[in-house]
Order: structure tokens, then sequence, then C-alpha cells
């Protein structure tokens, strides 16, 4: 929510001071894909967290349903925005990628979700290994990125 | 009742200040000051005023004429006048303007007496202290 | 025995006052992606709220009068106007902030969404400011606040680098993939979650209704000077357990739920459920102190009755102004506006509002007329001339540092 209005504001800046926006420029553009891909980031390890956290019996399934939800969501946000711009002409393959690495881990942390709400510790954990992995590609997303 | 007679920096020791009752109850402040010639040509104040028919003039402006024109249209009578303390109730003053008068023969708390009777009176526990 | 006990509450009371959703959220945040190398800025914030609360306390025990009284003589009614909106708009959108925080802590426990809770929680707020006492108020939810002591406790408990830590603290820098103004923005951030303009008013408007005189000013030091900085110590230990977990895991904070979970994997869920006690407790308290901060500051502006030593008939208006905004405050939340945002907007906007709030203070500590003998010393003076000037950098640099950055992206 936070992520898409603010990007959504610098956009707005961008177009008047007369800069390149991440939908004219591919330069500007991969730095948007990049700084979604961090925001992502953080949401996925943030889920990772939690679910160790309710595997080892730290938290409470409420407060841990709260926290992978609120993750969840913040991970849709920026996705979101982020596959609603125009990618400008050659930033295919940065689109591409990017949306990739996106959807799994929303895929990732969808299943954490349900694991967590379900408190089914098997699924749990594989959401763990899932979720793990999806954060450490986001996590050298700017390697990935061509 | 002492009447206080000294020769005052009005801005300094009577504008804007806080009007309390013998028991040091707040009533009002000082909006604004009604001033009457005497004989030998100097001014004396004659009464404190209060309320939005006081502040809106003094405030000035734009501002200061909506505050004017809200109290009006709130007022019943046709030609609302600015709430209105006598200067010979005023005992003395320090940080505050110390008057002889309680607050509810002072009568200039409109606000306050539609406040309580339209809302506040009609919640049950308004009439308790803690 | 019963004076150490009324001091020992009136510390608990700074302690648990201090940590209110704006602290708690943006300490966090702040120890997420900037480490403790903004711990300076906590600790000079905990320096300059000391040393004008001291001058407020001091000038409400001498004088009789609470800060807006005295700001509207000083600046006169149009200026003291302008001073009165911009400080109730900020103290409204904390309040605002503040019952969403109760709120998201109600969901974080019971996993029913903080748009149910909200109106529950305003109208049970109401409900206590309308009848408890003040001092129960004040006394329950310092009290509860301490919980928060957990956090200090996590962190032992995470055994961290404290070696890094002390460096990260000793670099005023910000770490790498932050940049200068990012760090200039928590900076002020930051200071203005820790002098937000409604502890003043709250503090000298307390001590007119507990009828504070000369004889108090000891008393009132000593909690100021223990209070706020263990207040401020707490602070920083939430945002020590975010740099521990969530520095290196490259997490931003970005809801309540995760300030609290440092806690939970150093203490599993008794230390989870103690978090979220404090959480409320703060958050609630916080509520009550700026609710009835916007009634004093309005009240004071205009000369009205006002506070919960009379019965609610006498102060009618007072009641009635904290009564709207309550009410108003309820639907702006069902909007399903962040109340984490809220929050972030409205330390910003704290720190905007500052000078107006404290250059009548200093001002006023010197004026003998109120102050009688215990017109401010040369220490006072000094700190209290270069806070002013610190205030003022900080709000003109507020706003080109919010647009700079995106409001902290």
């Amino acid at each position: 929510m936070r992520v898409r209005a603010a990007l959504a504001g610098g956009l707005a800046l961008a177009a008047l001071a007369g800069c390149a926006t991440p939908e004219g420029n591919p330069a500007a553009y991969r730095e948007e894909a990049l700084s979604t891909l961090k925001a992502a980031h953080s949401a996925v390890e943030w889920v990772h967290i939690t679910v160790g956290a309710r595997l080892d019996d730290k938290m409470f399934g409420r407060s841990a349903d709260d926290s992978v939800s609120s993750a969840e969501e913040s991970l849709s946000g920026a996705a979101g925005t982020f596959v609603g711009l125009q990618p400008p002409p050659g930033a295919d393959e940065v689109r591409d990628t990017a949306t990739k690495l996106l959807s799994a881990a929303q895929d990732a942390v969808e299943d954490a979700r349900i694991a967590v709400r379900r408190d089914d510790r098997d699924a749990m954990r594989k959401a763990y290994d899932a979720v793990g992995k999806a954060s450490q590609a986001l996590d050298h997303a700017d390697e990935e990125l061509p | 009742m002492t009447s206080l007679r000294a020769t005052y920096d009005a801005g300094l020791h009577l504008l804007d200040r806080q009007i309390v009752d013998p028991d040091d109850a707040p009533v009002a402040n000082v909006d604004d000051l009604e001033l009457r010639e005497r004989a030998d040509g100097r001014l004396a104040v004659s009464a404190l005023l209060t309320g939005p028919g006081a502040l809106g003039p003094r405030t000035g402006g734009r501002l200061g004429s909506w505050m004017v024109a809200i109290w009006r249209r709130l007022r019943p009578d046709a030609d609302p006048q600015p709430g209105r303390i006598e200067a010979r109730l005023v005992t003395h003053t320090d940080s505050a303007v110390h008057v002889s008068a309680r607050a509810r023969d002072l009568r200039v708390d409109g606000f306050e007496q539609w406040a309580r009777a339209t809302v506040i009176d009609k919640i049950p526990g308004a009439g308790r202290a803690e | 025995m019963k004076r150490i006990f009324a001091v020992a509450l009136g510390i608990l009371t700074a302690i648990g006052g201090f940590v209110d959703i704006g602290d708690l959220v943006t300490n966090a945040l702040v120890g997420s992606r900037f480490g403790m190398s903004l711990a300076w800025v906590v600790v000079v914030g905990v320096v300059g709220i000391c040393v004008f609360s001291e001058m407020s306390g001091r000038v409400a025990a001498v004088s009789g009068r609470a800060t807006f009284d005295l700001v509207r003589e000083r600046l006169g009614p149009r200026v003291g106007l302008a001073n009165l909106v911009a400080s109730m708009g900020v103290t409204f959108l904390t309040f605002i902030a503040e019952i969403g925080g109760v709120a998201l802590s109600l969901e974080i426990a019971t996993s029913v969404n903080e748009l149910l809770w909200v109106p529950v929680v305003a109208a049970l707020l109401w409900i206590v400011l309308w009848r408890v006492r003040f001092a129960v108020l004040e006394n329950v939810f310092g009290l509860l606040g301490l919980s928060l002591v957990v956090f200090a406790v996590a962190l032992w408990q995470l055994s961290p680098d404290w070696g890094g830590l002390w460096q990260q603290v000793t670099s005023p820098s910000p770490p790498s993939g932050e940049s200068w103004t990012q760090y200039s923005y928590y900076a002020v951030a930051l200071f203005g979650a820790a002098l937000t303009p409604y502890e003043v008013f709250f503090f000298s408007s307390g001590g007119v209704e507990e009828r504070w005189t000369a004889k108090d000013v000891a008393t009132m030091r000593l909690n100021v000077f223990l209070g706020f900085p263990l207040g401020g110590a707490l602070s920083l230990t939430i945002a020590a357990v975010a740099a521990v977990v969530f520095l290196p895991a490259g997490v931003q904070v970005e809801a309540l739920v995760q300030v609290a979970l440092p806690v939970a994997l150093a203490l599993g869920k008794i230390g989870l459920v103690i978090a979220l006690i404090g959480f409320f407790a703060a958050t609630f308290g916080a509520a009550c102190e700026t609710g009835l901060s916007v009634g004093y500051s309005i009240a004071q502006f205009y000369g009205w009755r006002w506070g919960k030593f009379v019965p609610p008939r006498q102060a009618a208006r007072f009641h009635l102004v904290v009564l709207l905004c309550t009410v108003l405050a309820v639907p702006v939340l069902l909007t399903t506006v962040d109340p984490i945002a809220v929050t972030e907007y409205s330390v910003v906007f704290s720190a905007l509002a500052l000078p107006l709030t404290y250059l009548p203070i200093l001002v006023i500590a010197n004026d003998p007329d109120y102050m009688g003998k215990r017109v401010n010393g040369r220490l006072a003076n000094a700190l209290g001339t270069v806070y002013l000037v610190v205030i003022v950098v900080a709000s003109v640099a507020a706003i080109p540092l919010m647009i700079l950055t995106k409001g902290g992206q």
C-alpha cells in the first residue's frame, strides 16, 4: 500500500521534473525493478523468520498468521505496482526475470500463509524451505537481472 | 471591590490573559478591552471583552471577519454584543486577571451553557467529579 | 514513604508515556534499516525533552498556568491561533495514530481485523476519559507500559555482538544501501518522535490539574530527569533488537507485528505476550494523553474551564472537544488508511510544529512576572537556546526531506 503510493508519488515528481521515468528509460526501469525486488526480499524474509518462529513454537498461531498476512499484503502491493508499469523498449528481459522472481516469491508466501493458518506443521516446513529459497533468489537479484 | 488604579501597559498585562474568579477557576480570556476617554483626555479601561465577538475584530483580516460572522450567525439576538466584564470587578493581576464575581454571575459563557445543555448533561455521570 | 511512591509512579508514568506508537514504529524501523547509527538522535531528543519539560513543569508549578495559556499571551492571538491550529493538528493526527496502534495491538493478539477494533477502542477510550480518574489513568497505563522493558531482556537474550552494535552507535552515517538523504529524513523523524508537542502540553496541564506549587519543583525534576531518559533507553532497545534481527536479514519494519518479532525469537510466547501488553498500554495511554491534550490546548487558548478535576458539566466545552475528537478519529481510520503510515507522517509533522511550541516556553521561563525568582538559570537558557536552533533546523528540513525521500522510501 505504502510502496504503491510512494512509487506513484515518485513517478509524478519525476514526470514534473522532466526526468526519465521507469516507463521511458530502461536504466530507470531496471532501478525500479531492483528496488521492488529489494522490498519483496524484505517481505519474504519477514515470512521466513515468522514461519521459523512458529515452527520453533515461539509464536502463537494467531500472531504468526497476522505477521504472514501482513507480509503477504506488502509483497502483493510491491509486485502489483511493478507489474503495472509499462516496460520501455529494450526492457522486456528485465521485466520477465523480475516478474518470475516475484511470482515465485508470491507463491511461496501464499503457501506459507495457508500452512500457518491451517497450523499444518508439515506444510509449514515445506513452506519454510520454499520461502527461504525465494528469499535467497531475491537477495541476488542484482546478478540475476540482465 | 477595589478598582484597579494604575498605569498599565495594557498589551502586556491585560490582553490575552486568563481571567479567573475568586476560586482561581478560569472564566474566560481577555480577548479585547473596552476603553473610555476620561475627563483629562487619557484612556481608561472600562471593561474586559471576551468571546469571538471581541477576538474576531482584534484578530483582523479575513480570519477575524469569519469569526465574527459565524458568531453573529449563532447568536439569537439581532445585534449581539461581545461578552463584557466591568473593569471595576477586577481585583488584581498577577499571571492572570482576577475578578471578584463568580463565573456563572458574569454570564460570558454562552457556548459553555449550550454545550452543557445540548450534549454534556445528556451523558450519564456529567455531574460527578472524579 | 508516600513521597517515594509518588516519585516512583511519576517516573514509571514518564517511561510508559515515552514509548508511544510513533516511538515504537520509528525506532524499530530505524533499527532495521540503519542499525544503531541514529542512536545519537534519540539521545539528543531525550535531553531536549528533559530541558523543555523541566521548564514547562517549573512554569506550571510556579505560576499555576499551563503551556497553552501562556502561548497566546506571549505570541498574541493571531500567531497564537496559528500555533494552536498547527500543534492541535499534529496532536490530533497523533491521536488517530495511537487509536490505530491500539487496534493493531489487538489485531495481533486476536486475529480480529484492526478495522473492527477501531470503533470499540474509540468508545472504550472515551469512556475512560469521561469516568476514570486522572491519577488512575496515569498509574495503570504507566505501570503496564513498563512491560516494554521486555525488549531490554530480549536484547540480552539475543546475545548480540555488543562491539558491533557499539560500532554502529559511534559511526553516525548511513549504512550501505541507504543514502544521506534517507538518513537525514529519519533523523528528523526520530527527533520529532522524541519531542512531540503533546508531551509538554500534557505534562504542564497535568501539573496544573495536580495543583503543583513551587515546593513540587524538586519532585517534578526527579520525574523528568529519571523518567524520560529511561524512556529513551527503552526506545533504544527497541531499535537495537530490530538492528540485531532485521538489519542483517535485509528486512524493513513496516508493521507493528514486526516490532514484536525479535522479542518472540528471543523469549518465545511469554515474551510476545508481555510485548503485546506493553504495546496496548503504551498506545492506549498515549491515546488518552493526546486526546486530553487537544482538549487542553483549545480550552487554554480560549480561556475555558478545563480538566478532569471538575465535574464534566462544569467544563462542558472541554469535554465536548474531547468527545468530538474521539468521534472524528473513527471514520478517518475506517478509510483503511494504514495506522503505521499515519504514525510516520505524524512524527514528521511533529518536527514541523516544534519551534512554535518550544519558543514560548523558553520566553516564559525567563519572565520574572510569571516565575519570580525561579527564572531560568544560565544552564537552562544555554541548553534551551541551543535546542531551539536544532529544532528550527529540523523543522525547516522536514518537508523538503519528506519530498526528496518520497516519504522515507
